[in-house]
């Protein structure tokens, strides 16, 4: 095999270099067909509006690279807080890389004290939240997999009849593309998308898990605010524990200890298997000197165990180094 | 005997790791965000993992062009999710907003594109 690549003649080269040029050819044609007929008629769930539009969002056209913070500002404002581009540019543009980063937009979506909650994977769901009320930031990829051109964008509307999408984009007001050219940019770019919502109020696609989770990560940045969304959360899905236990380490976090007391033990009410509730029960006993109570309920949390076992262990050793103490303190 | 020489890099590490420290008043507390965490992995680990690579990311922030406060507060709005993709590959995630310019890569292949047609009308 070898020797028939050693010195092949140039006409040979030129024979094969346009077989491989053919065979390029062919597989690009074949991918592009593939994913026309996966995109071919985006799948709609039953019972949308033929079409919506939220003509109130507003408009910030972009400045060089900056689609970021435009449809970032874009967004955050619809949901009530006011933001401009330029006011977003330092917590979500990187100079050196000309752009903004996906996590990075999430993260500025919560210093807003919003919810950032990332979207499922389908057309469907962008156009329930549209006629819902919540605008969609998207990223596309404008140009080609191998030679990408990623962009930001808020998807505002969409009209089933005519397979439109509308978008606010670039320094385009009121871009109005094919569902199918949006899907295929969409799905260049891994269908990345999130809604910003007030946390008071669930994204009409909100699954229990991905909530939580988003309000969960709201916690660390703005605690007032994740409270808000764990109340939501609560209402709609009564039974969760991590909303509930989110609701305790808010107020335990803030010092309010008999309140943090209140949720966790609600808690263990609703779950009697959960350590965590247990422990966080024994710590904010213990915290407000109730020693005898705490070591019963961190001994409940370490006969139950789990991967946090060691958390468990030392919330126990400190209560009871704690009560070996006491009596010289007295 | 020689004087150890100053190392402003060796401070400014441990001024950023003392700054990003977690609280110690709430080590007995089971987080949210542990509790909604996909991966059930060692707590103590992934607490220490999380805040290595907090540091991390804090640090490739800077070096696009942020101020250490700013990259700060931006590092401190993610979760360790996040945080663990941005440690692991920050550098091939796609940053939204490239209209207009193209990165080495692409004016790469976009030259061989051109090589190729070069040697076909050649041929």
């Amino acid at each position: 095999m070898r020797d028939r690549f050693t010195g092949v003649p140039c006409a040979d080269m030129a024979k094969r270099w346009r077989y491989l040029v053919a065979l390029a050819v062919a597989m690009c044609t074949t991918g592009c067909a593939l994913l026309q007929t996966s995109d071919q008629g985006a799948v709609y769930p039953a019972g949308l509006p033929v079409r919506s539009e939220l003509t109130q969002v507003p408009f910030y056209p972009q400045d060089d690279y900056q689609c970021g913070p435009a449809a970032l500002a874009t967004a955050l404002t619809f949901a009530g807080v006011l933001r401009t581009p330029q006011q977003l540019v330092d917590q979500v543009y990187l100079p050196y890389r000309k752009g903004s980063l996906q996590p990075e937009m999430l993260a500025a979506t919560r210093r807003a004290g919003l919810i950032a909650y990332p979207m499922q994977p389908a057309l469907g769901a962008i156009a329930q939240e549209v006629a819902g009320g919540h605008p969609v930031i998207v990223m596309q990829n404008l140009l080609f997999e191998y030679v990408p051109r990623w962009h930001y964008a808020v998807v505002v509307g969409y009209d089933l009849a005519t397979h439109d999408v509308i978008l606010r984009s670039g320094t385009e007001e009121r871009l109005v593309v094919s569902d199918r050219d949006f899907e295929s940019s969409w799905v260049k770019a891994g269908k990345w998308a999130f809604v910003a919502t007030p946390p008071g109020q669930l994204p009409v696609t909100a699954s229990e898990d991905t909530f939580v989770a988003a309000a969960a990560s709201l916690e660390r940045v703005t605690p007032d605010a994740a409270g808000d969304a764990f109340r939501a959360a609560l209402v709609k899905w009564p039974g969760n524990l991590a909303a509930r236990i989110g609701l305790g380490n808010i107020a335990y976090g803030l010092r309010r200890l008999p309140v943090a007391e209140v949720e966790y033990r609600q808690a263990t009410v609703d779950h009697p298997d959960s350590g965590d509730s247990w422990n966080n029960l024994a710590q904010v006993l213990h915290d407000m000197g109730r020693d005898k109570d705490a070591l019963v309920a961190a001994q409940r949390a370490i006969a139950i165990g789990g991967p946090r076992q060691q958390t468990y262990h030392s919330t126990l050793e400190s209560i009871q180094s704690a009560q070996s103490l006491a009596p010289i303190r007295n | 005997m020689k004087i150890r020489p100053y190392r402003p890099l060796g401070v400014a590490a441990l001024a950023a790791a003392l700054c990003l420290q977690p609280p110690l008043a709430q080590a007995e507390i089971v987080t949210t965000d542990q509790l909604t965490a996909e991966h059930d992995r060692d707590a103590e680990r992934a607490k220490i993992q999380s805040f290595l690579e907090r540091a991390n990311v804090r640090d490739k922030i800077q070096a696009m062009g942020i101020s250490g406060l700013a990259a700060n507060d931006r590092v401190a709005a993610l979760n360790d999710f996040e945080v663990h993709a941005l440690a692991e590959r920050i550098d091939s995630l796609p940053t939204g907003g490239n209209v207009g310019s193209f990165t080495n890569e692409q004016v790469i292949i976009v030259l061989l594109i051109v090589l190729l047609v070069a040697v076909l009308v050649a041929a």
